[in-house]
């Protein structure tokens, strides 16, 4: 398969996992999807109440991969706004919560690549 | 700095509202979720009221448009005696149960479908999402529910990472020192009900609750494939108590 399709696959793989998963029963930390294994996740208060999310993954290979969660739930209707916790980072001011908590994942993995998605509802 | 958010604030309410971002519905209704078991025989039963809130938002940024949906409240308590209890989850890990989602697959018979006449036209799919959850929280009435909750007990019920995972068809397996010799699981029961004060009981028996907002169950910050005990690092506080 290719490799980009693969990352976009892994980009969408982080909203069928965790908290509120789109798809239910794909398995916890430890199961396969494709040639990657879902290693870890944030379970936290304090992700849900942000609005974050983050999957790592490992491939087959070695290589890691951390998806993000995208834009899914703007005005905070399920908990944290990403409008507010979220938007605001992106546009160069490193001053709420989901920058914290997508830097803390990242650091436990060793050089991962990322799949981040795009959604914006 | 704070022109600049004061601007950036101001552009996106333009953006957002010119995109009808804010026209939205919610619904709030109430539920409890009870269990009896019989242990020796004897019938013992916990429950626990549980509030959830829907809510639509109409498309603007994408077709489907946005929302979701939240439950607040605490899992069912069952005392069984001499320091021994049963727990039925707000959710389970994988996603099969869930405090917010069990009313609407448990009566999903009784709620609109999107292929109805009074949804067609150019409004059709909004007027669909409110008459959902509308609908939805006008029921009232008690079933089975659709998925099974995941039951737990504790081998030390001062130690999380005991956490021990109920079978629902063998619930003695759980329970291998207890000082009953039965344990049958006689209903579980999800009514739909007018506000009621939510239960509060479940801190008082997990002291440590709210130590582990922000942890697994196993002390781990992450739930991770690393974890030597996979089951309690699947579970934080939030699956006993949503606040």
């Amino acid at each position: 398969m290719n490799d980009d399709l693969f990352l976009a696959i892994l980009a969408m793989d982080a909203y069928n996992r965790g908290y509120e998963p789109g798809i239910s029963g794909l398995g916890g930390s430890g199961s396969q999807i494709g040639t990657a294994t879902f290693k870890q996740d944030d379970q936290s208060d304090e992700a849900i109440g942000a609005g974050f999310y983050a999957a790592a993954y490992e491939l087959s290979n070695g290589q890691k991969v951390i998806s993000y969660r995208g834009t899914d739930d703007p005005s905070g209707a399920r908990g944290g706004s990403d409008a507010l916790t979220g938007w605001f980072f992106g546009a160069g001011l490193p001053v709420f919560s989901q920058l914290g908590l997508a830097e803390s994942i990242a650091l436990r993995s060793e050089h991962p690549r990322y799949a981040a998605a795009q959604t914006i509802v | 700095m704070r022109r600049i958010f004061v601007g950036l604030a101001f552009v996106a309410a333009l953006v957002l509202g010119a995109c009808d971002f804010f026209i939205s519905a919610k619904a709030t209704f109430y539920q409890r979720l009870t269990v009896v078991v019989a242990v020796d025989g004897r019938e013992v039963s916990g429950s626990s009221v549980q509030k959830v809130r829907y809510s639509r938002e109409k498309a603007s940024l994408s077709p489907q448009g946005g929302g979701g949906s939240t439950a607040k409240g605490e899992a069912v308590v069952v005392d069984l005696g001499q320091g021994r209890y049963l727990f039925a989850m707000m959710s389970d890990p994988q996603g099969a149960f869930r405090a917010d989602m069990i009313a609407a697959e448990t009566f999903k018979d009784l709620l609109p479908e999107r292929g109805e006449a009074r949804f067609k036209g150019e409004n059709g799919l909004w007027e669909y999402q409110k008459a959902w959850i509308n609908e939805l929280a006008a029921i009232r009435g008690a079933r089975r529910p659709a998925h099974m909750p995941l039951l737990v007990t504790f081998r030390d019920i001062t130690k999380p990472e005991t956490v021990t995972a109920v079978d629902p068809d063998n619930m003695m397996a759980a329970f291998p020192d207890a000082p009953f010799s039965s344990l049958e699981l006689k209903s579980v029961a999800l009514e739909i009900i007018d506000e009621a004060p939510l239960t509060e009981k479940v801190e008082s028996v997990l002291g440590w609750l709210n130590e582990y907002r922000n942890f697994m169950l196993d002390g781990n910050r992450y739930r991770t494939a690393d974890a030597e005990n996979q089951f309690s690092n699947s579970l934080t506080a939030r699956f006993f108590q949503s606040l």
